[in-house]
């Protein structure tokens, strides 16, 4: 064996010697070498090999030598019929899998499990200092962005640290400590109220007929989301804290059309980022106005931007022959702050309801509507002792476990040691708790060398909240029951239930689907004049609305391929050319008519824009995105020196008689024959999810009557054929070729699920793991919910 | 708790030189860099800009290669200052790729920046900050006029960027009241000893999960150990007083379409930092988001206007967008150029380099970059075309400023030596 195992190593060369020790060559299998020898080596060997893949010599991975991925090519081509080529003699279905298992196998026992323990990202960070503190002071953006792996911002090699990470989280435990103290008495809770037509500006503004504002029976009416902004000064909060608003709208003209506003919280002038509350309609008269209620926090001098949202778009010069629509406010009301307690609600929680706790008087604060306001400290009458108290509660709700006296004492060392060298009783507490919030015991998650109850704790809280555990979870953590699978299903589904799963819809929406850039583009005016904000807002709703509904409802997860129903509202019931929906404001589940296109997630208007760039598409980056997203299949980058296609919007050419031409180089064909044809399909579809016929085009092409900004470009061909040969007429036929893909497609979410869940790596090592949650979920259709307990079941997720 | 109060005392006493392990083989250093004589003369820096939503080349290009270069409409605005630039066409950064995603490769020059699963390298001011940077109060600023930033730490961190003139005026040349500069002594002396209890517990993290190897691990116990160091040079520098300029703090511009006044004031606020030797490497991502840019004759969003797909209207307006930003890119070098530091002006001092991820923002390829190597101690006044394929990485060109800068390599990144055609004077 050994001798044979020199003599063929000696044979591929020395780059193979050097890992003979530690590594198995996949010619050594006999199994394995004997199919490879039949099928593969003609193609794949010592004389040609072609798309860059050997198998004569192919060694199995081993530390040395990280190529499970070629090996993933390798078992990905088999599988799914790509490889032998058709032209060549077919190894039987048993044969196949039998070479798969084998090649699976050896993979898996040659490379250790990916790594878990991995930090906080951003988002994770704020969600947990905000549970922590209790406090709402935003700090994602003090932290630099995270990196991704495998497409989510979970892995440890993306979360990777650096003195610049650790100086960001030096100074962003100062604000949230900061925040957590209220450092004046809050003035009794008032009424602000602000009469549109009653404030100067607003007067001026119709008086100069600015941006077209007019009065109409005491309110200002606004026609445009831009310049000037309606404003509300007297209805400013004049300190921080937190305030219910109301805001009193009505439609102005609206002539057939909808009249809505987005209202969004905020500083008046300057790049801040603003608040977003929501969408409203407006309704009633002038006199009656609708009411739009909500409460938010504010700080002194912020405002409630009023945007109005008029659909269909009134264009001016088009539409004289009718009244300008607009959105009339009537006026505003603030009430507050109602958060009156002081100390604070988050000082108690920090410092306890201690006796020997109190505010100080410091140095005096200018307030121009309060005379004598002073700023406060928190103070203590015994500070050594509460100062112990306050970190040695606070420690083990930071590390999410109980905490060793030991392992407690250099925190209060150090904080004492402050308070010895002068400082003051809240400077010492500060250094505390900021060394607390940069320790490794905060920031790293998975860094249990054993996983127990509080470690299960932790990681189904963060899979499923992006947050620190609550207190049922730790408490179950202490009883020692998490470790009991009945336990933890009932846990999966009451967290299900929480609304803090709204943090797993969006995050993983977000990144799965890429719902993050949604706002990387804004449509070409002239190409997509249909385009608005209210749009926009709207994709985003149905595909969160809809994904929660299939989790919620444990729907099977080839919904996201193809389903019956969606979640409209009015302005994308339209857009789709569906049966009307009232109001943009909330969402309905609707059934969708049996001649519809839409149903799954390639046919909402959020996926389509986000695949587009706002002026064309491409079907590469749109096919790229289905391998990816739905099959499991990321594609490698393209070879070096291929141009890149370029895309032209004179009407002249398409982009599939650019890619056909493409295609004609072999390097391409091999990776193109699968990214392709999927975007072909979707070429059905616009930039902005619009069903389309024809490429819109504004150079050449036929009029098209009644429409001044486009013209008809060159038809759409969206027919094409699956690499392994079924062929399809357009996008239906392909979306049903997709359907037949069950097995693919549900085992592609449960590796996204797992590398979401567990922060691990996720590749052909781990197939025994992710095949064990799609069979685990067959019973019923691969359901989400029943995916997602079975991801929280996984050895993956419960192992170190 | 005694071992952690005798290491404190050492790494104060022993100043800064001692604390950074790269700075070894320099010799004692002055934390004033300007006290040093043999220096006073020859101070280098460098200045990276990334135009990141492109600059349309057929604009940009002269036709003629070599010095005989033609001023290309986009080269106009740089006619006083032609002899300290040099224009190259058919450069690329080898296997980057991914649109608007080689943004994070531009000073980085990592492969693939666009794969899911993308990990990125140190960016050429990071390197050279690690030698340098203690020369001066700030060792490198990040600089953005709307998002991002092109700078990245050894680990592949994204560096935060500063966006607000206003913000950076105040860190450079404020000094804030009394009682806000003690505060900061005190925040950056008990940042001192939280990051010395840190890293004890990181080791004991470490020890407890048997996993000495460990990349986060150890990442985690390298990035508070140089935070420790970085600290302490900030309490150094805390005591020193900032430096004064001739002006007020500006207020920041809120208009995003008033690109002239927003880009201006951000080449201000840079040309101060050189001028006031506060940084020597400075990185800054450009404009370019959908806003309608107020200049006459633009009537579309930005962003749109770059993926034109031909059409000769949206060319047009673009056009008239990047000649902007192109003008007011001269105006800083022009004036880098009349300030004179020593025997040189301060565009001599100072290597910049101006240019985009982006070959052509329409079809969001990124071979064949629009380049522009202004200022430092080059022979400039030229265009250096590089015919297709047969141009060297663009890393080249980073290596060429990093020897300027005096780091002594002739390797970065995808590098293969320095950038042919272009030398040192």
């Amino acid at each position: 064996m050994k001798t044979a195992l020199l003599l063929s190593s000696c044979l591929v060369g020395c780059f193979t010697l050097a890992f003979f020790h530690s590594s198995a060559i996949a010619a050594d299998h006999v199994e394995v070498r004997g199919m490879f020898r039949t099928h593969c080596i003609e193609c794949h060997g010592a004389d040609t090999q072609e798309a860059g893949i050997r198998l004569d010599n192919l060694a199995f991975p081993s530390p040395q030598l990280d190529n499970a991925h070629v090996w993933s090519r390798v078992v990905n081509a088999i599988e799914r019929g790509e490889m032998p080529p058709d032209y060549q003699d077919q190894p039987s279905a048993e044969e196949k899998k039998q070479l798969i298992g084998q090649i699976v196998q050896t993979v898996s026992s040659s490379v250790q499990r990916p790594i878990s323990l991995r930090r906080m990202n951003r988002q994770e960070y704020e969600n947990t200092i905000h549970d922590l503190l209790g406090i709402d002071e935003p700090l994602v953006d003090l932290l630099p962005e995270d990196g991704s792996v495998q497409g989510f911002d979970k892995g440890a090699d993306g979360l990777s640290f650096s003195s610049v990470l650790m100086e960001e989280y030096l100074k962003a435990a100062n604000v949230a400590f900061d925040a957590a103290i209220r450092r004046i008495k809050p003035l009794p809770p008032e009424t602000r109220r602000a009469e549109l037509m009653q404030i100067k500006e607003n007067i001026d503004s119709v008086d100069k007929k600015k941006g077209g504002v007019i009065e109409v029976d005491g309110s200002l009416v606004k026609f445009t989301p831009g310049w000037p902004p309606a404003r509300i000064d007297s209805a400013h909060p004049i300190e921080d804290g937190i305030y219910r608003c109301r805001v009193a709208i009505w439609p102005h003209e609206p002539n057939n059309r909808t009249i809505s506003v987005a209202l969004y919280v905020g500083a008046l002038f300057g790049p801040d980022t603003q608040d977003f509350v929501g969408v409203f309609d407006a309704a009633g008269t002038p006199e009656k106005p609708r009411i739009v209620e909500f409460t938010r926090r504010m700080k002194a001098g912020d405002t409630i931007h009023i945007v109005p949202r008029v659909w269909p778009e009134h264009v001016s010069w088009r539409d004289k022959h009718e009244q300008r629509p607009g959105v009339g406010i009537a006026w505003v009301e603030t009430y507050g702050p109602i958060d009156q307690d002081f100390p604070s609600e988050s000082t108690v929680r920090l410092f306890g309801d201690a006796e020997s706790i109190f505010m100080k008087e410091e140095w005096p604060v200018w307030m121009r509507h309060r005379k004598n306001v002073k700023n406060h400290i928190v103070e203590s009458t015994q500070p050594k002792e509460d100062l112990e108290r306050v970190l040695r509660d606070f420690i083990p709700r930071a590390f999410r476990r109980p905490v060793s006296e030991a392992e407690m004492q250099p925190f209060i060392d150090l904080a004492v040691n402050r308070l010895e060298s002068g400082r003051t009783f809240e400077q010492a507490v500060r250094t505390g708790i900021t060394a607390i919030l940069c320790a490794p015991q905060f920031l790293l998650i998975n860094r249990e060398p054993a996983v127990d109850d509080y470690a299960i704790a932790s990681r189904m809280s963060y899979f499923l909240w992006s947050t620190m555990p609550d207190q049922e979870l730790l408490d179950l953590a202490a009883a020692g029951k998490l470790r009991d699978p009945a336990v933890r299903s009932a846990q999966v589904e009451r967290m299900i239930a929480d609304p803090k799963i709204e943090n797993f819809v969006n995050d993983f929406t977000g990144q799965w689907l890429d719902l993050r850039d949604i706002e990387f583009n804004t449509p070409d005016k002239k190409l997509y004049p249909e385009y608005d904000p209210l749009l926009l807002e709207a994709m985003l709703g149905e595909t969160r609305h809809f994904f929660e509904h299939v989790l919620r409802e444990d729907k099977s997860v080839m919904n996201f391929v193809d389903s019956d129903w969606t979640y409209l509202n009015q302005r994308l019931a339209d857009h789709y050319g569906l049966p009307p929906v009232e109001g943009h404001e909330s969402f309905q589940r609707v059934q969708l008519p049996d001649d519809s296109i839409r149903g799954g997630v390639l046919t909402q208007a959020s996926v389509l824009k986000v695949t587009a760039n706002g002026t064309t598409t491409s079907p590469v980056i749109r096919g790229v995105w289905v391998l990816d997203n739905l099959l499991g299949r990321p594609s490698p980058p393209p070879p070096p020196g291929v141009p890149a296609v370029e895309p032209d919007i004179r009407g002249a050419t398409t982009i599939r008689e650019q890619l056909d031409k493409h295609r004609s180089i072999a390097a391409c064909a091999s990776c193109h024959k699968r990214i392709d044809p999927p975007g072909f399909a979707l070429e059905e579809f616009d930039a902005i999810g619009g069903h389309r016929d024809f490429y819109r085009s504004i150079g050449e092409g036929e009029k098209i009557p009644g429409n001044k900004s486009f013209r008809k470009g060159p038809d759409v061909d969206s027919a094409s054929e699956m690499p392994d040969g079924r062929d399809f007429a357009g996008f239906i036929e392909f979306r049903q070729r997709l359907l037949e893909d069950e097995p693919v497609v549900a085992r592609a979410i449960a590796e996204k699920l797992l590398v979401y869940a567990t922060g691990r790596r996720i590749g052909l090592a781990q197939r025994e793991a992710v095949d064990q949650i799609v069979a685990t979920t067959d019973a019923n259709d691969h359901g989400l919910k029943s995916m997602i307990h079975a991801v929280v079941e996984s050895e993956l997720f419960l192992t170190p | 708790m005694r071992s952690r109060l005798n290491r404190r005392t050492f790494l104060r006493a022993s100043g800064i030189a001692m604390g950074l392990p790269l700075l070894g083989s320099m010799g004692p250093t002055r934390l004033l860099a300007k006290d040093n004589a043999d220096e006073s003369g020859d101070v280098r820096r460098m200045l990276a800009i990334c135009a990141p939503l492109g600059i349309h080349t057929p604009n940009l290009f002269p036709e003629k290669s070599g010095r005989d270069f033609e001023l290309s409409p986009y080269l106009k605005p740089m006619q006083p200052v032609r002899d300290k630039i040099t224009v190259v066409s058919g450069i690329m950064h080898p296997n980057v790729d991914g649109g608007h995603a080689a943004e994070k490769s531009f000073l980085t020059g990592a492969a693939h920046p666009g794969q899911p699963s993308f990990q990125n390298t140190i960016s050429v001011d990071q390197l050279a900050a690690e030698q340098i940077g203690y020369k001066t109060r700030f060792g490198s600023l990040t600089l953005a006029v709307d998002n991002n930033s092109l700078s990245y730490t050894r680990s592949g961190v994204q560096i935060p960027a500063e966006n607000r003139p206003s913000k950076l005026f105040a860190r450079l040349f404020l000094e804030g009241t009394p009682q806000e500069k003690a505060e900061q002594m005190r925040r950056i002396e008990d940042g001192q000893s939280i990051m010395d209890l840190v890293q004890d517990q990181t080791k004991k993290v470490t020890r407890q999960v048997g996993r000495e190897d460990n990349q986060t691990l150890d990442q985690y116990f390298t990035s508070v150990r140089e935070l420790e160091q970085r600290l302490v040079q900030a309490e150094a520098w805390a005591k020193h007083p900032k430096p004064e300029v001739d002006r007020k703090q500006p207020e920041d511009i809120t208009d995003r379409g008033n690109l002239t006044e927003r880009l201006r004031l951000m080449y201000e606020m840079i040309y101060l930092a050189i001028q006031t030797d506060s940084t020597r490497l400075i990185t800054l991502i450009g404009p370019g988001g959908n806003e309608v840019v107020a200049l006459d004759g633009v009537e579309d969003g930005w962003h749109n206007l770059s993926h034109h797909g031909r059409d000769p209207g949206k060319i047009e307006m673009l056009s008239i967008i990047e000649l902007e930003e192109m003008r007011l890119l001269a105006e800083l070098l022009q004036k880098l150029d009349s300030a004179q530091e020593g025997n040189h002006s301060l565009l001599d001092q100072t290597a910049i380099l101006f240019g985009s991820n982006l070959g052509n923002a329409s079809s969001h390829n990124n071979t064949n970059l629009p380049i522009l190597s202004a200022g430092g101690h080059f022979r400039h006044g030229q265009h250096l075309a590089f015919e297709d394929g047969k141009a060297p990485p663009l890393c080249n060109l980073l290596v060429n400023y990093l020897q300027h800068l005096g780091v002594e390599t002739d390797e970065f990144s995808s590098a293969t030596g320095t950038l042919t055609g272009l030398q040192t004077v």
